[in-house]
């Protein structure tokens, strides 16, 4: 049964979604609207409400992998002393730079990205991205602003949100003095409960997978995600994500599922391969099997005390599942993988991505003696095709998958 | 009832032929260039062999890397399946098998009942693999064959790296410069593969009977390396290098 993949109805309003994020992004000096660099997991409600306008240079990162784009700028930040092991994103993005400065006066390099007025990382997710940030600050003399979470305890909780909420604070003072606009606390409410909204709906459409067989799989929540990560507190996030719930209820009532047949359900960490994922989608579709759930796009899932605004922003953006604990890192996995019952699970060893990757072969043995079921590595990069090997990565994966269905 | 497996791997294609689950044919060729070439005399081999005709057989399997690239078979299956199964066939109570092949090693565990129950593969890397010992044995001017020989008149091993192969070789060439015995390097050519299988393995928690199968079994100076890595018995079987397609074809004969 060959797998035929089913087009969402709403896949126009996601493309007009996310082209109106890149338009914006583009026309922010224009109009006067600061730009301010930051990485996926920052308190961005706070700039949606001062009207700053955040953009994830991250994103650019995965669609140059999905553009085919990396090796060519990897190459440029390589030439220049950069490790072919950093950050994948990250080699995108300063080879743009790079790339564009080499560039100046000649024909234009291609995949723009807005340049920064302000940067702010924050090192929930990673240390690298914060590096590619400060390189940037001074590449365009631009100020920095890092938020600083490090690895939650559960026995210095307290003094933690006390910290990152003293940051919160001096964040909005240097939010306020590099652009000259004051934070307007009921704008911020305002703001919060929109992305409470979306994070409620994003997780809606998430549970479809729950479905056996689930009505999407994790290579459509990688697509659909964009509006979560770019216009969380904003309008547009709840507009799109209330059309995608409508969609998917009709998909449910009408009996159209993501997998037609599916046999096997399995998990995957973490961050797809970007420039392989119809490779994937295809090559799983095809045997039957469903990706099901991933921490990768269950990780927007805030609920926000508007009563509090400071405080709950604290709280809910000091800890990510990549700044926890080994055993506590296991633990959400395992939750994941009971709650949406799958029969294994799929690391990938992301060289450029080493938070994600640190101590995966012990999650996997961990993993698979608590629940039972098998786990399976495979070593590729998120973005950069030099780390792709498709022949050993089939092989495995097709042994993987007879491993499971022999006992089934 | 006939049936056939042929494991198409990166070194060698080797092929089965069962009747009623008893070996009556088999053949080890070169894989070289053309999978499908060598896969069509291979087959052509094992009916000559097993004195029978196509036309007797129903389902053919085939494995290995080269394993879509035999048109006349009628299924493909991996070959962690295949040699879990050819292994479990010739040692019944087998709960590990270590194969080390021409471009990878992988190491399969099963459960009671014959089942795979975990495996690992080696990295993007042809350290620890077969490949590894010919690139050493080229540059050190032997046959394969003649490694095992070798390895027996060095009391230890000369110290080398098992990180990549390419650096190894260039490791190899400097203890050739420095005037170190062959023996000694060959040696310690064995126990770096061995280390590198061996650190693969032992991600695994491994149990006895453990078996080496692949063509790098067929080197007891590796097995004997490994043996030691590892502080197990390691089995043999006969014909390593066939376990793969006897799955292969024991597979075929349960379609």
């Amino acid at each position: 049964m060959a797998f035929k993949k089913i087009d969402f109805k709403t896949k126009g309003f996601l493309k007009k979604t996310m082209e109106d994020y890149n338009t914006q992004a583009m026309n922010a000096h224009a109009q006067g609207i600061p730009v301010a660099w930051v990485t996926a997991v920052f308190p961005v409600e706070l700039l949606y409400a001062m009207d700053i306008f955040p953009y994830y240079p991250e994103n650019f990162g995965a669609a140059s992998g999905t553009h085919r784009r990396t090796e060519e700028l990897s190459l440029i930040a390589e030439r220049r002393g950069y490790s072919n092991q950093y950050c994948s994103y990250a080699k995108a993005g300063l080879g743009l730079m790079y790339g564009n400065a080499e560039q100046a006066g000649k024909e234009d390099f291609g995949g723009e990205m807005p340049q920064p007025d302000l940067l702010l990382p924050s090192n929930i997710q990673c240390t690298p991205l914060g590096k590619w940030f400060e390189i940037t600050a001074k590449y365009y003399n631009k100020p920095l602003f890092l938020m600083d979470s490090p690895q939650i305890e559960a026995s210095s909780w307290e003094s933690q949100k006390a910290y990152f909420l003293q940051q919160i604070h001096e964040l909005v003072a240097f939010l306020e003095t590099s652009t000259g606009r004051k934070l307007d606390l009921d704008r911020l409410c305002e703001v919060l409960n929109l992305s409470t909204q979306a994070c409620d709906l994003w997780n809606q459409v998430l549970l479809f997978a729950k479905n056996k067989p689930a009505r999407i799989t994790y290579w459509d929540a990688c697509i659909l995600m964009g509006p979560i990560v770019c216009w969380r507190g904003r309008p547009e996030a709840v507009h799109y994500y209330t059309e995608l719930v409508k969609e998917l209820e009709e998909r449910a009532a009408s009996d159209l599922v993501a997998v037609e047949g599916e046999k096997i359900r399995l998990y995957w960490d973490h961050i797809p391969i970007w420039p392989k994922m119809r490779y994937f989608a295809e090559f799983f579709g095809n045997r039957q099997t469903s990706i099901v759930c991933s921490l990768y796009t269950h990780s927007w899932a805030y609920k926000f005390d508007a009563a509090h605004p400071l405080e709950t922003l604290a709280e809910s953006y000091m800890r990510e599942f990549v700044n926890y604990r080994f055993d506590q890192r296991v633990e959400k996995k395992i939750k994941l993988m009971r709650e949406y019952e799958v029969d294994g699970f799929i690391f990938n060893l992301n060289d450029s991505c080493k938070p994600n990757s640190l101590a995966l072969i012990e999650k996997k043995n961990v993993i698979s003696e608590r629940l039972g079921i098998p786990g399976m590595l495979l070593e590729a990069d998120m973005c950069d095709p030099r780390f792709f090997a498709e022949g050993p990565i089939q092989n495995r994966m097709e042994s993987f998958l007879e491993m499971i269905g022999s006992k089934k | 009832m006939l049936t056939a497996g042929l494991d198409i791997g990166s070194v060698s294609t080797n092929a089965v032929l069962l009747a009623n689950g008893k070996l009556i044919a088999s053949v080890i060729l070169p894989s070289g260039y053309n999978h499908q070439e060598t896969a069509e005399r291979a087959w052509q081999m094992i009916l000559q062999q097993g004195q029978a005709s196509a036309a007797q057989l129903k389902t053919i399997v085939a494995t290995g890397y080269g394993r879509y690239n035999v048109p006349f078979a009628s299924k493909q299956i991996s070959e962690i399946s295949c040699i879990a199964k050819g292994a479990r066939h010739w040692f019944p109570d087998v709960r590990t098998v270590i194969d080390v092949g021409g471009q990878d090693s992988k190491v399969i565990k099963l459960d009671s009942e014959g089942y795979v129950a975990d495996f690992v593969m080696n990295d993007k890397c042809a350290a620890g693999t077969g490949r590894f010992i010919e690139v050493m044995a080229q540059a050190l001017q032997l046959e394969v064959s003649a490694l095992e020989q070798e390895d027996l008149l060095a009391a230890s091993g000369a110290q080398i790296s098992s990180i990549c192969t390419v650096f190894a070789e260039s490791e190899v060439i400097s203890l050739i410069g420095q005037g170190v015995a062959r023996p000694k390097i060959v040696k310690g050519l064995h126990q770096a593969v061995a280390s590198r299988v061996g650190s693969l393995a032992k991600r695994l928690k491994l149990e006895e009977p453990l078996l080496v199968t692949g063509g790098v079994a067929k080197n007891q100076g590796v097995v004997v390396a490994l043996a030691a890595e590892l502080g197990l018995k390691l089995l043999v079987p006969e014909e390593p290098q066939l376990v793969g397609a006897l799955g292969a074809a024991l597979i075929a004969a349960q379609e």
